[in-house]
């Protein structure tokens, strides 16, 4: 092989390996892998494309999706929360348990529950900050209090919504369930609030390096708590989505939903280090696990070997996509 | 956007006046009673061996670090700062000695981290890219990579960036710890330039520097550390250079370098038309010989850092053979290099050669855990045994095996990186600027370190922007200009002025 043979190939490989870089960075390599699932999924089942099964997927895929959504603030700022599933378990539990069959209180008490979000954060934010406790540690603690909250509260199928509120769930334009669309706005505000605001730009800094962040002046303590509050709003409205789409409290829901929601962040390119990463990325993991759940249960795979096959999907994505910088 | 906010009735205030400082760190008492102060439209140097406490006393004025004791007052008000937000607000910025760039963040978002031009919280993008331009074509940059990710600019780049990071604060007080330490000629007359500008403005400068040449050019007022403490201050003036090279190391001290004691043996490092990508097809061909110190000169971008990585594999190449003693060194990784005796010491020690979270001895030891371990089990006396050796050897200063890394001064840092390979012995040291950020004291201490290493046979290639290092140290120079070797010439033949005509020489037709 000539010399300048060898370093145009050498060029090429190193022009694609920055492109890879460059997508993983912005999220875009992920809906790469969402877009070749989707379009197999479709030509290996003719029912994936029927408006009954978009309709479905979307739903599924909302628990999921607000949780992810928050974990994402707090694996930017560096920190992570673990306490997502138990808080969403909490309030999926409580929003049919209170509201009982009356529709009057729904509203107050969907209110409720997101204040439960806040309070759950700043607890979660300030024993982090104030204790110089690991958000790891802080936050599996938090995730274990939570659920034994609400297994206290009840350990069996509880409360009400009525009937008209949940068939409400369902309706939206087309396939597309409102709920899916709040769904998305918020993701989008999130984005925003992450990519083009001074909020946004200091949680990337003190999770890139908190040292660095507290010599250019920023009050890292505050985008930690500010990160760790969105995380638990966001959980417990992924917990009241999903009380008010069943209609009753179920004591299994938001099972393992920390590890998902962190799954789906790695998934979309972000560094479990903190400081690097996109939303757009998380949304395109979010899509990528509900996907895979979707197409398993359309051809007809296991259970049992369901979460075989999906164990198998994310490491290979995950190796695939992690830069190893 | 070098205006500042004090004006000319501002002239000499004291910005900052401190009192009584102590500071300790653990084993360590880093400042004991120290008193400084620093005036508007005036530079104020501080000098000092390593680990004399500058750093720490700029560390404080800018609220990093807070004092055990004593007392601060800005402006003539008593002020106690908990961060340097605190400082920030009261207009006092630094660039720190360490790179503190996010990575993955660009320029403009680096420079203006902390207080981001925005409405209602959202970010003005087109003002942030618009005032970074500015203030780095100040700075001396052509044509600012702007939303370049830090992570790819170099050295210097990235220095130039951190100063207009503190720029952008439009401090009326300006700390610099070894701003100097990684710029070449003509970044350092635009820092000079604005310096001259900001302090025309009524801003004051706090210049923590090595290089006394540059202390003499710039500075208005001089403090002399040693071990904490002030030994001189006052106006520049009324010092000179041997006075302050005196009070900073308490003894004369001799510059002179070390002479070579063995003959050069046969040649151990041979590389052959090494391609770097974006070169010309020839390559870079040259030979390190047993006991020889190959000087590696150039300008800042010659590609003298890139040779080096490439030596180690780390850098990707397109052609070419590396061979020592006659075997090919794979180019997958600097283990594979280490292996076949080819050691580098990379140019940011405290990102490539130290783990700072480590002790010392933890440090020294990572490269021979193999002869420090039984049974996979490290034994903490041999370990500790290693260090010491190292230690005394090296005269490094500490409180002993088990002091963290991170506490060391710099040039103690650079020994323990030096350390940890010397007990490898390798048949090649490859050296990126091993005396960036270390002073006169210590540097005598690591040219002779240097030298008796290739007394003992190892060849060595030493890359430095220091041109005297460079031609005192070495025994043959070889000089880089876009990714090629310009010329080589033997260091006695060798000046300034052949090495540096070779550095920036236009390229013939």
């Amino acid at each position: 092989m000539s010399v300048a043979l060898r370093e145009r190939r050498s060029l090429r490989w190193g022009r694609i390996s920055t492109v890879l870089a460059d997508s993983v960075d912005s999220g875009a390599a992920v809906w790469v892998v969402v877009m070749i699932v989707a379009a197999g999924t479709a030509v290996g089942s003719g029912i994936f494309l029927t408006n009954l099964n978009i309709s479905n997927l979307f739903g599924q895929m909302l628990l999921l999706g607000f949780a992810a959504v928050g974990e994402t603030f707090a694996v930017l700022a560096g920190a992570i929360d673990l306490s997502v599933g138990s808080m969403a378990k909490l309030a999926a539990l409580l929003t049919p348990g209170l509201v009982n069959g009356n529709g009057a209180m729904v509203v107050p008490v969907v209110a409720l529950m997101l204040l439960v979000g806040v309070m759950v954060g700043l607890v979660n934010g300030l024993l982090i900050t104030r204790l110089h406790v690991n958000a790891f540690i802080v936050t599996l603690g938090t995730f274990s209090i939570l659920r034994g909250l609400a297994f206290g509260y009840s350990s069996e199928p509880v409360g009400e919504i009525p009937a008209s509120i949940v068939n409400s769930m369902y309706l939206g334009v087309g396939p597309v369930p409102a709920p899916f669309i709040i769904f998305i706005l918020l993701a989008l505000t999130a984005a925003f609030a992450l990519r083009k605001t001074v909020f946004g730009r200091r949680v990337y800094a003190v999770g890139g390096d908190e040292e660095v962040a507290r010599m250019a002046g920023i009050n890292t303590d505050r985008i930690v708590l500010a990160a760790m509050v969105i995380s638990a709003t966001f959980a417990a409205l992924a917990g009241v989505m999903q009380g008010l789409r069943t209609g009753v409290g179920s004591p299994t829901a938001g099972d393992g939903l920390e590890l998902s929601a962190i799954t789906a962040v790695v998934l979309g390119g972000s560094s479990l280090f903190g400081g690097r990463g996109r939303l757009v990325g998380t949304i395109g993991g979010v899509f990528l696990l509900a996907l895979v759940d979707n197409a398993l249960n359309l051809i007809g795979v296991s259970t049992f070997y369901q979460d075989l096959v999906r164990g198998v999907v994310i490491v290979i994505a995950v190796a695939v996509f992690i830069r190893k910088d | 956007m070098l205006e500042a906010n004090g004006g000319a009735e501002n002239a000499g205030i004291p910005l900052v006046r401190a009192e009584g400082i102590v500071k300790s760190f653990p084993g360590v008492k880093a400042l004991s009673g120290v008193a400084f102060e620093c005036r508007a439209r005036r530079v104020h140097a501080i000098v000092g061996e390593n680990g004399a406490g500058k750093s720490t006393l700029a560390k404080i004025i800018a609220g990093f670090y807070q004092p055990d004791e004593g007392r601060m007052v800005a402006r003539g008000r008593e002020v106690t700062f908990g961060s340097p937000r605190d400082a920030l607000t009261a207009g006092i910025a630094m660039v720190y000695q360490e790179f503190t760039l996010l990575p993955h963040l660009s320029v403009t978002d680096n420079i203006w981290l902390g207080h981001e031009p925005a409405r209602r919280g959202v970010l003005n993008d087109a003002n942030m890219k618009e005032q970074a331009r500015d203030l780095l074509m100040e700075l001396g940059m052509a044509d600012p990579p702007l939303s370049t990710p830090a992570r790819r600019l170099s050295v210097a780049e990235q220095q130039i960036v951190e100063i207009a990071k503190a720029l952008a604060h439009d401090p009326s007080l300006l700390l610099m710890d070894e701003p100097s330490a990684v710029l070449g000629g003509g970044e350092l007359d635009h820092l000079y330039d604005v310096i001259t500008r900001l302090v025309d403005h009524g801003v004051g400068i706090v210049y923590v520097s090595h290089r006394l040449a540059e202390i003499e050019a710039l500075a208005d007022d001089v403090t002399v550390m040693r071990d904490g403490c002030v030994m001189w201050a006052g106006p520049a003036e009324r010092t000179n250079r041997s006075d302050m090279v005196h009070h900073m190391v308490g003894r004369s001290l001799d510059e002179t370098f070390p002479h070579r004691k063995t003959e050069v043996g046969d040649t151990v490092l041979e590389v052959k038309s090494l391609l770097l990508p974006g070169t010309e097809p020839e390559g870079i061909s040259f030979h390190v010989k047993a006991g020889e110190i190959l000087g590696v000169a150039g300008m800042v971008g010659s590609g003298r850092s890139r040779l080096a990585r490439a030596l180690v594999g780390v850098e990707s190449t397109t052609g070419g053979s590396i061979k020592i003693n006659g075997n090919q060194v794979p180019k997958s990784g600097p283990r594979a290099a280490a292996r076949n005796g080819l050691v580098f010491l990379p140019e940011d020690r405290k990102q490539l050669g130290l783990v700072l979270d480590f002790t010392l001895a933890e440090n020294i030891s990572l490269p021979h855990l193999g002869r420090v371990s039984k049974a996979g089990v490290i034994s903490r006396s041999l370990e500790d045994r290693l260090a010491t050796d190292a230690i005394e050897e090296l005269s490094i200063r500490t409180s002993g095996p088990q002091q963290a890394a991170q506490q060391l001064s710099g040039g103690n840092q650079q020994k323990v990186v030096l350390g940890k390979w010397l007990a490898a012995e390798p048949s090649v040291f490859v050296l990126d600027e091993p005396l960036r950020g270390v002073d006169v004291g210590a540097k005598a201490e690591i040219y002779r370190l240097i030298r008796d290493l290739a007394d003992r046979g190892t060849a060595i290639m030493l890359i430095s922007s220091e041109l005297p290092e460079i031609l005192g140290l070495s025994d043959r120079i070889i000089v880089m200009r876009d990714g090629l070797v310009a010329g080589e010439v033997a260091s006695r033949d060798a000046s300034e002025e052949t090495i540096l005509s070779l550095a920036v020489q236009e390229k013939s037709a």
